[in-house]
């Protein structure tokens, strides 16, 4: 399939860079579980410096302005790289899921397996609106504008507040009602959407120096 | 044919201005576009390329508008600098460069590679810049494009590499399908190469003739002050005066000149000559 040839171009520009703190999401999101500390603050914050150090890299070595001298049309780059941050959401869901399954098995009076599957499912959700919301800065300002810093700041200190005290507050509000967690996934998906449409449009009309 | 067609193309970026720029780039020939810095040229070749889209104006790059990025596939591109992650590797690169391109050629590329002492497994960062430019010319060039266009590829190497990339690109060139469109500011490297010159400046093409052009119609005349007053300055595209004299740069039959008495030096003026002096007198050209 032709665009398999083109996903492979995001996943060498993109992966590489991803990786490291892939890894580190992981491992802290099980060491806080394990301490019986709530990790989803802590990782979404994880989630957010890598969105923004890829964004940061990707400016500092103009690695856009090289992605367009190559046979691929904007929009299509951008469609690619949104698959890739899906794909990506995936994998960090199934890792997630790994994890929990293990951390079952050696206390298995912690979690229920119904359990483990909504902590994962309404985590992804977090990070697919995460992600929603830095994709189109990111493609819009440069990382280091005061804009990109203050979208990013405001972003993470509404998570933070809403946690509140008891840090497992918004995962435990969705997870409360069958309701809530439709809401949230029809909400997340559709801002999804939409910031891939908004993303498209800043690129088309980006001035890449 | 023209490979380029850049019809009434206006862009405003901060405090520059590209106005209206007009050119061709023909087919099976090496153009070289040259200017000053901050004339105008990598933003006029990023604009071709895409990178940029102008406000106004037309680009057509193989007859098709130049946002239709499968003409790509038929250009290579060397930028000034290789922009790319420089925790990466020719290896890794290879990987995602490589797939896209229909016509990409390993043996091409081996070849280049192997001829270029470029490794595969060195990390970018531990490159120099000529071990850069090298890669960026490798990439560009192990698809076998028909359209060449390098940014200031020769821009802070040394000579002895600037000499054996202008014999490969003569060895190109004999391809009679291929062009080059070649920019730079140093315009030694086209006295041996160009066919055709393009020169803008101040973000507004001032000349687009072929060499041999040039070689018939312009003239470095050098003569005193008196001979300046007494010819007028008006009968010179640009003139540079110092106490011994002057230096002008004539466009026509120079014999008119001599007619009038007026015994001077005329010599055939060097590209850079042209650039130096056509950067002294703005507007006064017709092309």
């Amino acid at each position: 399939m032709a665009a398999v040839k083109y996903f492979q171009l995001v996943i060498g520009l993109y992966w590489k860079t991803l990786m490291p703190l892939f890894l580190l999401n992981i491992l802290l999101f099980f060491v806080l579980h394990y301490l019986n500390t709530s990790p989803y603050v802590l990782s979404l914050l994880v989630n957010l410096l890598m969105f923004y150090s890829v964004a940061e890299k990707q400016e500092k070595f103009k690695a856009q302005r090289f992605v367009l001298s190559l046979p691929i049309s904007r929009s299509f780059y951008v469609l690619l790289y949104y698959v890739f941050i899906v794909l990506y959401i995936t994998l960090l869901g199934l890792a997630m899921w790994g994890g929990y399954e293990l951390l079952h098995i050696f206390s298995p009076d912690r979690f229920t397996i119904q359990e483990i599957g909504s902590h994962v499912f309404v985590y992804a959700l977090f990070i697919i609106m995460l992600a929603s919301i830095l994709i189109p800065l990111l493609f819009r300002f440069k990382p280091e504008t005061i804009e990109a810093r203050i979208v990013v700041s405001l972003t993470l200190f509404i998570f933070i507040i809403l946690s509140g005290s008891n840090r497992n507050f918004l995962v435990d509000y969705f997870l409360q009602d069958q309701g809530n967690l439709v809401g949230l996934s029809t909400v997340c998906i559709a801002s999804f959407v939409v910031s891939f449409i908004i993303s498209k449009q800043i690129m088309e009309k980006k001035v890449v120096l | 044919m023209d490979v380029i067609e850049v019809r009434n193309v206006s862009e405003k970026l901060d405090q520059f201005w590209i106005k209206d720029l007009n050119f061709s780039i023909p087919k099976g020939y090496v153009t070289g576009f040259i200017g000053q810095n901050g004339s105008g040229k990598t933003t006029t070749i990023q604009m071709i390329m895409d990178v940029i889209r102008p406000k106004q104006g037309e680009i057509k790059v193989f007859g098709s508008s130049n946002t239709n990025s499968e003409i790509k596939q038929r250009i290579g591109f060397v930028y000034d600098e290789l922009y790319m992650y420089d925790n990466f590797t020719i290896s890794h690169m290879y990987k995602f460069i490589a797939p896209l391109y229909e016509s990409w050629d390993d043996t091409l590329f081996e070849r280049y590679r192997s001829a270029f002492e470029l490794p595969m497994k060195q990390k970018l960062k531990t490159f120099s810049k000529g071990m850069k430019m090298k890669t960026s010319l490798l990439f560009a060039l192990a698809h076998d494009p028909e359209l060449l266009i390098m940014d200031e590829p020769t821009a802070g190497l040394d000579p002895v590499f600037r000499r054996e990339l202008m014999d490969l690109l003569q060895e190109l060139m004999l391809d009679s399908e291929r062009t080059i469109f070649f920019l730079t500011h140093i315009t030694n490297d086209l006295d041996r190469l160009a066919d055709y010159i393009v020169f803008i400046d101040n973000g507004q093409i001032k000349l687009q003739k072929s060499m041999t052009e040039i070689e018939e119609e312009f003239h470095l005349i050098k003569g005193t002050r008196e001979q300046l007053t007494a010819i007028g300055r008006d009968a010179f595209l640009g003139v540079r005066e110092t106490k011994q004299g002057f230096t002008g740069l004539f466009q026509g039959d120079s014999t008119t000149l001599a007619s009038n008495n007026h015994e001077m030096i005329v010599e055939k003026p060097s590209l850079e000559d042209m650039m130096y002096l056509m950067k002294g007198k703005k507007g006064s050209w017709q092309l």
